[in-house]
């Protein structure tokens, strides 16, 4: 381990002293280089990104250089090298730390050489201690966001929170005006979107209330969504904390952020939320710090990593229909890419074959019993490669010094994000496509065992034969009851196998002392529908499939009040990691007036009183999407939401740009 | 008591206020040729056909519309209790809000005011706000049942002259427009809805006619607006069988021309033509 740490500082080190320092275009004030071309690596080198063993992009890093300043940060971790009582990785973590948060100070002043003389003074200042103006914290925030992940980019959290103290001071000195700060930050967001667009995991969570129950909304929450509504383009991906004491402000600013259509804000709703963390046994003062991880998923600020693994619940069903053993696929490439620019490569499911989870065509009973032996079965198996993967990272698990030294418990300890110190790391499962995975299991209900209109047998041979030849047949299970309708018959599976989700993981939580956080989340769905023949839901191979609690695309046609409705059956608040409902709505049903922003906020208030903990509301004009799909070129700026992340529409795979299309609501 | 309805369409964000649950009701004492929901001026039940879903399979044997294995078939139409209805309506309750509720649209939902007024009844004692879309085309004592309940009309104004009213709509507006200066007088809010046919209504003397008539209500409506025509009601009758019966080459009215026409309207129904 000490000559992996040792590795490490001499491989950020030397990134450090190699890497471009680039001044802002004539007027802005945030430098600091933007693509990874941008960078001459050494080929000699292992990819940056690969500096540590583990996660390092999927949670918000720490924010100890904003109070203390690179070299107050190194200082500091030299001091705590030599205390007492540190373990010998300890004071190498510490000691690592403390060399590159000095070359990062170093890096900063090199910047002073490049900036115009305004700009020289809060350069210098960043090299030789703490941010003391709001221009300074962003400054210094970007460049170790930059920093962070080269070659990549990362989760950022609650950013409001963090640079408010310095936007409320300037405030006070008088040295900074409202529209100064905002114009920082629309320069702020231009810079994420210069440095990559889509699944970037830039992700920033506002407002929230704190353990006190007070509002922690501050006009840099405002600021930041006015930012949004400016620049409007994809990133960064704003999320919002709902509560009933939220300022009014921010909350119509949110839903114009909405009005937009890209699937931003994303709404996430704290009493629906906070509760369950700490009935879970996580301290309230972490539970109020929750944020998106980089995706939809949950991470706790500054007090925990992240680590997750996901289940397909479609892939499950058919398992369960063939006894373990899938029919093959019609023999064409089912590889999947995510975007035009990204190569085919992950081909299967995870789940593993063989398991026969017994026979199910004689009751209904015995096809549910069925699933959940195979579902079980499934799920414990991915919860145990989990867990090995837990094990291995604390064995082995690597973080730089300047993601580990960012936080204050670190800072202080020696230890290492990865490895596991920080306090509530996070632990998640997350469970895909439960919706068209129980709508299957609806349509067998009422056409197989309750109509008695078809035999199993022959259900599987048209499932084998992806329908060809069974159209009447498929027609019908077409039209059997589906999750999103507001209709018992297809809202009762749903919400059944949520349970049985979260009671496995309940279960093996308990058993293992290791909590595992659920969350229906699936976000390979569009591969999924590759990779999954034809299902008993009347879908064919290749046919969209839900992602996380939503409907399968095209199968909720009442509307997003029957669709909320529908979601609410279930539990969702047991799945705190959590259970997004996306609802996208057709553009004239929502124009930019104060009308439908009366209507977007009558939704989102409801979601809460219905116990959703996260609301996802897209507005899409579907002619122009189909418009942007002829002419790419001049559709460039239509932004879409994806799962977790928003992105440019002509970006997207022909099978992801027909998924967004039939997820609109009728 | 029982009523006739032929759709329940949740999350309006057209049919007045907020967010509302619509319920289109049965029959109509009016053929307006432009008529977007055609299946709704029949009091009678009747099928459509939607020839992109069907698959030829011949279950139905042409009228067998409960055994259409996808969909093709319907059945436009179907009775339903009072407080079946409200029940139906209060599923959407939690986002209504202070502004939202429920809008009674058809057909003319007017014709059935006995069983809007029970469903009224029901609806309010929950709290939940009611609102009329109407073309005045029944005979006042039916507003008269329903005003205890409901004080919020979208009110159709189609043609200002009589005549040539009866041979776009079937019948003359006299009685229309007495309902409508007599829901004036009531005090109740009115929203005046007047849908825009190229050839047919789309010229500045005819909106200067129909602001006319406004400007002398005895109050000012709340909002007056111009609906461009849409040809959803041309593919609703090829489902059902019928002929459209339009008589307009032209029937579309683009947004500069409605800009125009809004302006020529509001000036006509402020007296300053």
């Amino acid at each position: 381990m000490l000559n992996a740490i040792e590795h490490s500082r001499a491989l950020v080190l030397a990134l450090l002293e190699t890497l471009p320092v680039k001044a802002p275009a004539a007027g802005n004030v945030i430098a600091g280089f933007e693509k990874e071309t941008d960078i001459d690596f050494d080929p000699a080198w292992p990819h940056p990104f690969f500096l540590m063993t583990g996660d390092n992009r999927h949670y918000p890093m720490g924010t100890t250089y904003l109070r203390m300043g690179f070299s107050g940060v190194a200082a500091r971790a030299e001091i705590n090298a030599n205390r007492p009582g540190k373990t010998s990785v300890q004071r190498a973590n510490l000691l690592a730390a403390a060399d590159e948060y000095r070359a990062m100070a170093a890096f900063a002043l090199r910047h002073a050489d490049v900036v115009s003389e305004e700009l020289k003074p809060d350069y210098i200042q960043l090299a030789k201690g703490n941010p003391l103006t709001f221009r300074q914290a962003v400054q210094a925030f970007y460049l170790m966001w930059r920093v962070r992940a080269v070659g990549c980019t990362g989760s950022i959290g609650r950013l409001d929170q963090h640079l408010f103290p310095f936007y409320q001071a300037d405030l006070a000195a008088g040295r900074i005006t409202e529209d100064d700060a905002l114009k920082i930050l629309c320069e702020l967001w231009e810079k994420f979107n210069q440095v990559n667009s889509g699944d970037t995991l830039v992700t920033i969570m506002l407002g929230g209330r704190n353990e006190l129950g007070e509002d922690d909304t501050n006009d840099l929450s405002c600021l930041m969504l006015r930012a949004s509504l400016q620049v409007r383009k994809a990133e960064p991906h704003i999320s919002v904390r709902f509560h009933p004491g939220m300022r009014p402000d921010f909350q119509a600013l949110a839903s114009q952020v909405h009005l937009m259509g890209h699937g931003q804000a994303a709404l996430y709703y704290d009493e629906n939320i906070i509760p369950v963390l700490v009935e879970q046994g996580i301290p309230i003062e972490y539970a109020c710090r929750y944020c998106t991880n980089g995706c939809t998923e949950v991470v706790l600020d500054g007090a925990g990593k992240i680590e997750f693994d996901n289940i397909d619940a479609v892939k499950v069903m058919e398992l369960t229909l063939f006894r373990g053993v899938p029919p093959a696929l019609p023999g064409e490439n089912i590889g999947y890419y995510w975007t035009r620019n990204t190569p085919p490569e992950e081909r299967k499911s995870g789940l593993e074959t063989g398991y026969d989870s017994g026979d199910w065509q004689q009751s209904y009973d015995e096809l549910q019993s069925a699933f959940d032996r195979q579902f079980a079965y499934q799920v414990n198996r991915k919860l145990r490669l989990l867990m090995e993967r837990r094990k291995n990272m604390q064995t082995y698990g690597l973080a730089h010094g300047l993601l580990n030294a960012s936080f204050d418990s670190l800072l202080e300890s020696g230890g290492d994000v990865v490895r596991g110190d920080l306090p509530c790391d996070v632990w998640m499962l997350f469970a895909g496509s439960l919706p068209t995975a129980a709508d299957s299991l609806t349509a067998l209900r009422q056409r197989v065992f309750e109509e008695k209109e078809y035999t199993s047998t022959e259900i599987l041979d048209a499932l084998k034969s992806n329908f060809e030849g069974y159209e009447i047949m498929r027609q019908q299970l077409l039209q059997a009851a589906k999750f999103g309708n507001d209709d018992d018959a297809g809202d009762a599976e749903p919400a059944r196998l949520m349970g049985l989700f979260c009671d496995l993981l309940d279960a093996f939580s308990k058993e293992s002392g290791v909590l595992i956080w659920p969350a229906l989340i699936g976000y390979l769905f569009v591969q999924e529908a590759l990779f999954t023949g034809a299902t008993p839901d009347g879908r064919k191979w290749k046919d969209p499939i839900g992602e996380h609690f939503s409907p399968t695309p095209g199968r909720a046609n009442q509307g997003p009040t029957a669709l909320m409705l529908s979601a609410a059956k279930a539990p969702l608040k047991r799945a705190f990691g959590v259970a997004p409902v996306h609802i996208s709505l057709p553009r004239n049903a929502a124009r930019e007036d104060a009308s439908s922003l009366q209507i977007l906020k009558n939704l989102s208030v409801a979601a809460e009183k219905l116990g959703l903990n996260m609301l996802d509301i897209s507005i899409y004009d579907a002619e122009i999407m189909r418009k942007a799909q002829q002419d790419p070129e001049h559709h460039a700026d239509l932004i879409v939401r994806v799962w977790g992340y928003s992105a440019r529409f002509v970006d997207l795979s022909d099978e992801m740009q027909e998924h967004v299309i039939a997820r609109i609501l009728a | 008591m029982t009523g006739r309805i032929f759709q329940i369409q949740r999350f309006c964000t057209h049919d007045g206020p907020g967010l509302r649950t619509t319920v289109f009701m049965k029959g109509c004492g009016l053929k307006c040729q432009w008529c977007h929901n055609p299946e709704g001026i029949s009091w009678e039940y009747q099928l459509m056909r939607n020839q992109k879903k069907c698959i030829a399979c011949m279950r139905c044997q042409g009228t067998q519309w409960e055994r259409c294995p996808s969909g093709a078939l319907q059945q436009v139409g179907m009775d339903i209790e009072a407080a079946t209805l409200a029940e139906l309506v209060m599923r959407d309750a939690p986002f209504y809000g202070t502004d939202g509720g429920v809008t009674f649209s058809g057909g003319e939902s007017m014709l059935q005011a006995d069983f809007l007024a029970e469903t009224m009844a029901l609806l309010s004692s929950c709290g939940i706000a009611s609102v009329v879309d109407t073309a005045g085309f029944v005979p006042f004592s039916a507003y008269e049942k329903l005003l205890p309940y409901c004080n919020h009309f979208l009110f159709d104004v189609k043609l200002a002259d009589k005549e040539k009213h009866r041979r776009f709509t079937g019948q003359d507006n006299e009685l229309i427009l007495s309902n409508l200066f007599r829901l004036s007088q009531s005090g109740c809010r009115l929203w005046i809805r007047i849908p825009v046919i190229g050839q047919i209504n789309d010229d500045e003397a005819e909106l200067c006619a129909i602001g006319r008539i406004l400007s002398k209500l005895p109050h000012p409506p709340e909002k007056v607006e111009l609906l461009p025509y849409h040809d959803m009601g041309r593919e609703k009758c090829i489902q059902l069988g019928t002929d459209y019966p339009l008589a307009s080459d032209s029937p579309y009215v683009d947004n500069d021309r409605l800009h125009t026409l809004q302006q020529i309207l509001e000036q006509a129904c402020t007296g300053h033509e």
